[in-house]
């Protein structure tokens, strides 16, 4: 199972709201839909499977203990659930002195290359190790990589991610295309083993 | 599932799916039972105070409550009929022997004591050997009492009955067999657990009784 989809924030919201009156299927509901996604997005942006299960659960128990029904009716579940996580995250980070995005301004200049689409033939080889995937999202800039999780798994669109993250909305989009441009190049090129493979 | 999203570019949208496709990790089944058996946990009703308990299970259903009030009527009846009333003989085989024994002892003796000889007066000859005899011979009480005891042996052996095993109070009987049907009736509509409820309560009240017998017989009038 995949992120949701954007045409669902009302009947998450309806769940949530049936499960502050004490339904429980309601709840595993909405986990099932939103538990990929949001696990992905932590694992992709931290890079440590364990602390990513860790920073989950905080998460899904925060929202179990809130007494909130997500009061603004403008911020969509999935939104909030992010939120929470994220913020989960920093916290952790802070805690324990990780730096973050400082990268970010000098990796852009150096591969600055905004109209860079690929042509068929480039889009087509792209590496499918795992191993190498994750690499390629380790190589990025903090916000760049945060970004493209939050577009990837967690199926959100620019606006959203700029209010998530407090961020203008043209800098999202920088930083997502510079995110693309350097993963499509980090992954166009795959490795000899790769090549016996297939 | 994402659906492609026409907005986008379409090398965007490749690499996003790319990523998608490719991406295996999730969270272990563990982490999601117990997230699982949190949020059910957290909405879970509160167990009741024992109070609330008390409440509910004296507003249990009907059919119990009045079974149970049946049977305190019941008891309270029994209790004052027991001490009040004059007691009424009961019908106990062990009692009936011993009475009979007495009765039939004393009349038996005295018709053996109509029935043995007259000896008239005898000459003192005679008398002497007739007293001699006589005083060999047992004496009329023993006589008297010997053939009534084997004869009174021959009747126990003869009366002795087989149908009840236990006493029951005879102007009683009917009141407990009510009880009982009411156990057959709440079997029947598959209410086992209150007709052993109620079938328990009239064996602490009545623990002289055989009532197991008398459910069987209640069943299965003309025998088995």
């Amino acid at each position: 199972m995949s992120a949701a989809t954007t045409d669902q924030p009302e009947n998450d919201a309806a769940l949530l709201r049936r499960y502050r009156r004490g339904d429980a299927d309601a709840f595993a509901v909405l986990y099932a839909r939103h538990r990929l996604g949001l696990f992905r997005f932590l694992a992709g942006l931290c890079g440590d499977a364990s602390l990513a299960e860790e920073i989950f659960q905080e998460t899904w128990l925060s929202l179990v203990r809130s007494a909130s029904e997500q009061q603004q009716a403008s911020v969509q579940f999935r939104s909030w659930l992010y939120q929470i996580a994220r913020n989960r995250l920093i916290d952790h980070w802070r805690k324990h002195g990780k730096r973050q995005g400082l990268q970010d301004v000098f990796d852009e200049q150096l591969h600055d290359s905004p109209a860079d689409e690929p042509g068929p033939e480039q889009q087509l080889d792209l590496s499918r190790d795992r191993q190498r995937l994750q690499a390629a999202l380790d190589d990025l800039p903090q916000e760049q990589r945060e970004v493209f999780l939050l577009r990837a798994h967690g199926d959100m669109e620019l606006h959203e991610i700029a209010e998530l993250t407090h961020t203008p909305a043209e800098t999202v989009k920088s930083r997502l295309r510079y995110a693309l441009s350097k993963l499509r190049r980090l992954l166009a090129d795959p490795a000899p083993t790769e090549e016996v493979c297939r | 599932m994402n659906t492609p999203n026409p907005e986008r570019l379409p090398a965007e949208q490749m690499l996003l799916e790319h990523y998608r496709a490719h991406e295996t990790g999730q969270p272990s089944a563990e982490l999601d039972a117990m997230i699982l058996a949190a949020a059910r946990e957290a909405v879970a009703p509160a167990r009741p105070s024992l109070l609330a308990r008390l409440r509910d299970l004296l507003r249990r259903p009907q059919r119990f409550a009045l079974a149970f009030g049946s049977l305190a009527s019941m008891a309270l009846v029994l209790g004052l009929v027991l001490k009040g009333l004059p007691q009424e003989p009961s019908i106990d085989d062990r009692q009936v022997a011993p009475v009979l024994r007495e009765e039939l002892g004393e009349s038996l003796a005295a018709k053996r004591k109509q029935e043995l000889p007259r000896t008239a007066v005898p000459s003192p000859a005679p008398l002497n050997r007739e007293a001699a005899r006589m005083s060999a011979a047992p004496s009329v009480e023993a006589l008297a009492d010997q053939p009534a005891a084997a004869e009174i042996a021959d009747v126990d052996a003869g009366y002795a009955p087989q149908s009840i095993r236990k006493p029951l109070v005879p102007p009683l009987i009917s009141e407990l067999d009510e009880v009982l049907s009411e156990v057959l009736q709440l079997r029947e509509k598959g209410l086992d657990e209150e007709a052993q409820q109620l079938l328990q309560a009239l064996r602490e009240a009545h623990p002289q009784l055989d009532l197991d017998a008398r459910l069987e017989q209640l069943q299965h009038p003309d025998g088995p």
